[in-house]
């Protein structure tokens, strides 16, 4: 045993039960303690705490060092890509400063974009930031390079961070999560051989591995998956017959769409009725009771009783229906287009409310010609459309149609494009009346409630046009000093955002 | 004087920050468009900040002093607009200068300097010799008495064993008072480490009995201080809490040297912050620790910032033993060079044993190593130099992702602080460039 172990344990166990002795120590130290132990003046406690000191100080002396020869380097490999400049650091600095998450993930898209990297001195920042929240996370994990591979893997809290890479020879051994990842994948390249790969499988899969990889076939899913598709409607597990149902529903092809449009063909006609001697003849739409005769019509999710007490069961029962199929089976049937199909619907108050299924189906089948005919034409505004449609007639729409502040806020942060100058002006409008007294050449700030509106502006800074920034920086150069700190005060936030984003089109330029 | 705020870098005025909010918001506050008016004189710096009052903020800086004083109603310390009107100054100087001190300032300086004089009075009072050496005696009276109960408690905690010690943790609470009581803050604060042992956590055993032997050292040597150097007298007497006066360090001579600031550590105890500035001096060799002591909403009378190099006079406490020292004059700053190092473990390692055998108290040792690469061995994490020679890097958390991930794990040249086999890398030279961890 090491010397100062020996002196420890004695501690541990106190002089009381143990004495130490010179042989439990060093030569050096027992030839002191041997002199110590001579002296008549201290007593066994003392004698003890002499030597433990002298031993302590020795030890300290005689740190060795390990000496270890082939030990692995711990290296990452080489980059592939060119780190970023020392101008796009600085950016990416003041964007953690600012720790907007919109701004983080046009910096990296666009560092990315170029092939460039993070310089590693902010790697560990950004991966701490990649392991707090998803927002960028694959984004980061990309731009941090080979280094930052190479810290996740050391990081044991880092390591969910890069997910292993799976290929199709893992669809008979990989983990659940893997293998809807494998077969998602696949069905977007390939959806064909998608299919094959999941039926070779599919007599050993049990019910919930069954509805769970079902699922995945909803990516690219057509007419070629509806023969097998309904042979799994005769399957035990409901909640593998419901998936497929449910896919079945999205394929206008499929057997229960055609039951559904048959039905409503016989409910729903078109007729022209005659005007007096010819003349004022006019097409309506005319509607009665759909005949249901298969009961297995309502064991689709289709229900027989209306939950509304002013709709009937009939026109419930033709409303589901309606929703369920694809809106190009009313151009083909009428032979019309959407903007007269539309037209012959709203002609009634009883048709009208028709319309609601059809724009129901509309977004369900993603119809983007039927989506604008809407928008320009029908009386009622559907909302849930304005992603169907082109960029500008989804400001337009948002503009013409949504009177409600926060609703227009919450529908102008959803849009997936960056807004014009003009539409900008229009939701800042909204968003902080202060501004848009500003733009509109009229700040009486001092008379009008000052919005605190940091957090709308931090949400959609990647929306908001950098030339937005000119017109905000012209600041007024006479005036109140109080009014001229209240309208910065409100600008101020709005403008620094788009100052970075400005610089971070600039320094990947 | 210590430094001159005048002179600050933007990096040493963040650094005066009471929290990262405040760096941010001073940032924003340093734009001239911020401030209604401005202006700096020999004495002073101010400006008047447009908040949400209908009275701009009139802030000041005394620039002789380091002190702020704002009317906005924040309670850090220094707020906001103080840092920002630094920052402005730091920045565009020029346009500060030609400007006389409005009342609100000159009546501010005028009750700071009366102030001073007064203290200055205190100071250049006579001393009552006859009082001041009966006050040492009644205190060396109450240490000597403390010291002999600290000993009772120390030899029955070794009669007992140390065992018996977990679970007993309140009673260094009570012996740290008695020490202060008996005036002695020194050894209270060595007790009050105790608290920091885990003792649910393997390794607590050797940690407190090295603890022990430590104030076993103190006191023995205190009490046979009669056959001790000049110097080890100096450094028990510190360590017993026997503070010496700072006018008269200030007063002997220093070491004038290029000194390169290697690195800062900040601990806080109760309400009080403790700063460890490390210093390397370039011509001398010399290592010294520079400590700085600061409660919350205080300005740090010092900014050291890390990887700097100033020409300056340090004093250090007792030249022959210890690194401690303080700042007595800074000159200038000095353009960065590459500081040479140590070449391995071995020559630290001997530096490490010649520094304990002259003086056992010896605590924490910074040394500057070149080609030191980090290495995992038996799950640890390790410092190999050149000669394939390892020291454990007592490195967690953050700075370790900081490190490797600047440092790439290529060897590289090193700035440590450490004791015995584990060593903590500070800061670190790459392509020329010197690096905070």
């Amino acid at each position: 045993m090491h010397y100062f172990d020996n002196i420890l344990t004695t501690a541990l166990l106190g002089t009381e039960k143990r004495q130490l002795t010179s042989g439990e120590l060093t030569p050096d130290l027992a030839e002191l303690y041997e002199v110590i132990k001579e002296n008549a003046d201290l007593d066994n406690e003392e004698k003890f705490l002499q030597i433990a000191s002298l031993g302590y100080n020795y030890r300290r002396c005689g740190f060795g060092l390990l000496k270890k020869e082939g030990i692995a380097e711990v290296v990452p490999h080489e980059e592939v890509n060119q780190y970023c400049s020392d101008d796009a650091i600085k950016v990416l600095e003041d964007i953690l400063e600012e720790e907007s998450d919109e701004l983080l993930k046009l910096w990296l898209d666009l560092c990315l974009g170029k092939r460039l990297i993070v310089h590693p001195v902010l790697i560990p920042v950004l991966l701490s930031r990649a392991a707090k929240g998803k927002s960028c996370r694959n984004l980061i994990v990309q731009s941090c390079g080979k280094r930052g591979e190479w810290l996740i893997n050391l990081n044991k809290d880092w390591h969910f961070l890069i997910k292993p890479e799976i290929s199709e020879q893992d669809w008979g051994n990989g983990t659940a999560e893997q293998r809807r990842k494998i077969l998602r994948e696949t069905r977007e390249k390939e959806p064909v051989n998608a299919l094959e790969m999941l039926k070779t499988t599919w007599q050993v899969e049990n019910a919930n591995s069954r509805a769970e990889l079902l699922k995945q076939l909803e990516t690219g899913i057509s007419d070629a998956d509806i023969e097998w598709l309904e042979s799994l409607l005769t399957e035990k597990s409901q909640k593998v017959k419901d998936e497929a149902l449910r896919l079945l529903k999205m394929v206008s092809g499929s057997h229960i769409l055609q039951q559904y449009w048959n039905i409503i063909k016989e409910a729903v006609q078109l007729k022209r009725e005659k005007g007096f001697l010819g003349i004022g003849n006019k097409i309506i739409v005319h509607i009665q009771a759909p005949v249901i005769n298969d009961e297995a019509i309502y064991k689709s999710g289709i229900d027989k009783l209306s939950k509304d007490k002013n709709t009937s069961d009939d026109d419930y029962i033709l409303m589901q229906l309606i929703r369920e199929v694809h809106p190009e089976n009313w151009e083909e049937y009428f032979n019309s287009t959407p903007h007269e199909i539309i037209g012959y619907f709203e002609k009634d108050e009883k048709t009208k409310k028709f319309l609601d299924g059809i724009a129901a189906a509309t977004l369900k089948f993603k119809e983007q010609n039927w989506a604008l005919q809407f928008a320009k034409q029908s009386s009622v505004f559907y909302a849930d459309l304005i992603p169907l449609l082109p960029v500008r007639e989804q400001e337009q729409s948002i503009i013409a149609h949504l009177t409600a502040t926060h609703q227009m806020l919450t529908w102008a942060l959803s849009l997936k494009h960056e807004w014009s100058l003009q539409f900008a002006k229009q939701v800042i409008k909204l968003a902080d009346e202060g501004i848009a007294q500003w733009l509109n050449g009229q700040y009486n700030f001092s008379t009008n409630h000052i919005y605190n509106n940091k957090s709308f502006y931090k949400l959609g800074i990647h929306l908001i046009p950098v030339e937005l920034l000119t017109e905000l920086k012209s600041r007024p150069q006479e005036g109140d000093p109080i009014v001229l700190k209240k309208w910065e005060e409100n600008t101020g936030y709005l403008v620094k955002l788009l100052t970075i984003k400005q610089k971070i089109y600039k320094v990947f330029a | 004087m210590c430094q001159n705020i005048l002179t600050l870098t933007e990096d040493q005025i963040l650094a005066l920050a009471p929290d990262a909010a405040s760096q941010k918001a001073g940032k924003d506050l340093g734009q001239m468009d911020k401030w209604v008016s401005y202006g700096a004189d020999f004495t002073a710096i101010w400006g008047e900040c447009q908040g949400s009052g209908s009275k701009p903020y009139q802030t000041q800086i005394d620039s002789q002093n380091i002190a702020f004083k704002c009317s906005c109603p924040s309670r850090k310390f220094p707020c906001k607009h103080g840092l920002g009107l630094l920052l402005l100054y730091a920045k565009n100087n020029a346009v500060f200068s030609g400007k006389e001190a409005p009342g609100w300032v000159k009546e501010w300086i005028d009750k700071r300097g009366e102030k001073s004089e007064k203290i200055a009075e205190n100071v250049a009072k006579p001393v009552d010799e006859a009082a001041q050496a009966k006050r040492q005696q009644a205190r060396i009276k109450k240490v000597n008495e403390g010291i002999e109960e600290l000993l009772l408690w120390i030899k029955d905690v070794i009669r007992n064993g140390l065992l018996q010690i977990p679970g007993k943790e309140s009673s260094f609470r009570a012996l740290s008072k008695r020490m202060v009581d008996a005036q002695a803050p020194g050894l209270a604060g060595i007790i009050n480490t105790f608290e920091e042992i885990n003792f649910y956590k393997e390794g607590w055993q050797s940690l407190l009995l090295d603890k022990l032997i430590t104030l076993y050292l103190l006191i023995t040597g205190y009490k046979n201080q009669e056959s001790l150097s000049h110097e080890m007298k100096l450094e028990i007497a510190g360590l017993i809490g026997f503070a010496q006066s700072q006018e008269e360090l200030k007063a002997k001579d220093g070491i004038r040297d290029d000194w390169f600031v290697m690195g800062k550590q900040i601990s806080e105890d109760a309400q009080l912050t403790i700063e460890r500035n490390w210093l390397y001096g370039i011509n001398t060799r010399k290592y010294a620790l520079i400590l700085q002591f600061y409660v919350k909403n205080q300005v740090k009378g010092l900014t050291l910032t890390t990887g700097s190099i100033i020409d300056a006079e340090l004093v250090f406490y007792n030249p022959g033993l210890a690194t401690r020292a303080l700042l007595k004059q800074q000159h200038e700053w000095k353009p960065p060079v590459i500081v040479k190092g140590l070449n391995n473990w071995k020559e630290s390692i001997a530096q490490q044993a010649a520094d304990y055998e002259n003086n056992p108290f010896t605590s924490e040792i910074p040394f500057i190593v070149e080609q030191l690469k980090p290495v995992i061995y038996n799950e640890r994490w390790w410092l190999k130099d050149r000669d394939d020679n390892m020291m454990v890097m007592k490195l967690h958390g953050d700075a370790l992702w900081q490190f490797l991930a600047a440092s790439g794990g290529q060897a590289t040249t090193l700035a440590l602080v450490g004791k015995d086999n584990e060593f903590t890398p500070i800061g670190m030279w790459l392509n020329n460039r010197y690096f905070v961890i």
